[in-house]
């Protein structure tokens, strides 16, 4: 299945673009799906432990299970007000 | 809309909390600063999470403080220096609950909501300020 990862703040930044396509097996967890974005994307690697993540307005964890499809948003630590 | 790209309208939120039962009003403006050169900050969120961040804290800070009205709004986008970047608005009967949701809804916002600076330096520098983790619960 095919997922698009949507990189933010620092991440698209240091990436050089805003979203990155993966493909996975199915049944994979955003857990693992995160272990192979760190394979494929040395640049940001280091900063997505601290990183939460979203399905539309929805906070997901590492244990969720993916789904073709799915937008996950990559939310780097945060600085708004 | 919690989030705009256009300039915060004090005006409009003070006539959307008008209550003639509130005595106290506080307002809370975050603006941009100049600080070791900074011109410019561009704001960005991650908008789905953002609205319903900020949605939440509203009636979060409305059901713990003895207040009548709370209201949020975040701009997004290029600020120069001394544009407001967030406004929190609170009306309650008496001003010590209102200083106290005001602070509450500004320190919470700051932890809850997808928002992230991108500071512009007169040197031609840009730099993401470092923030914190996400507040996720």
């Amino acid at each position: 299945m095919q997922i698009t990862v949507q990189l933010h703040g620092v991440l698209q930044r240091e990436a050089g673009t805003a979203q990155i396509l993966l493909e996975l097996p199915q049944h994979t967890h955003v857990g693992e799906a995160l272990s192979q974005l760190e394979s494929l994307s040395p640049d940001i690697a280091h900063r997505l432990s601290l990183c939460a993540c979203a399905i539309g307005d929805r906070v997901v964890h590492a244990s969720n299970l993916l789904h073709e499809g799915d937008v996950l948003a990559l939310l780097p630590p945060i600085s708004g007000g | 809309m919690h989030l705009t790209e256009t300039p915060l309208d004090l005006e409009a939120l003070l006539a959307q909390t008008a209550d003639d039962s509130s005595g106290a009003l506080v307002v809370f403006g975050g603006t941009v600063r100049l600080d070791d050169g900074v011109q410019a900050i561009d704001y960005t969120a991650y908008a789905p999470l953002a609205e319903k961040a900020l949605a939440a804290i509203e009636a979060e800070t409305l059901k713990k403080f003895d207040i009548r009205h709370c209201c949020l709004q975040h701009r997004i986008g290029r600020l120069a220096l001394g544009e407001l970047s967030v406004l929190v608005v609170v009306r309650a009967a008496h001003r010590g609950p209102a200083f106290e949701a005001a602070r509450w809804a500004i320190d919470t916002l700051k932890a809850r909501v997808p928002v992230w600076k991108e500071e512009h330096f007169r040197d031609g520098r840009q730099s993401f300020v470092e923030g914190q983790p996400l507040q996720t619960t």
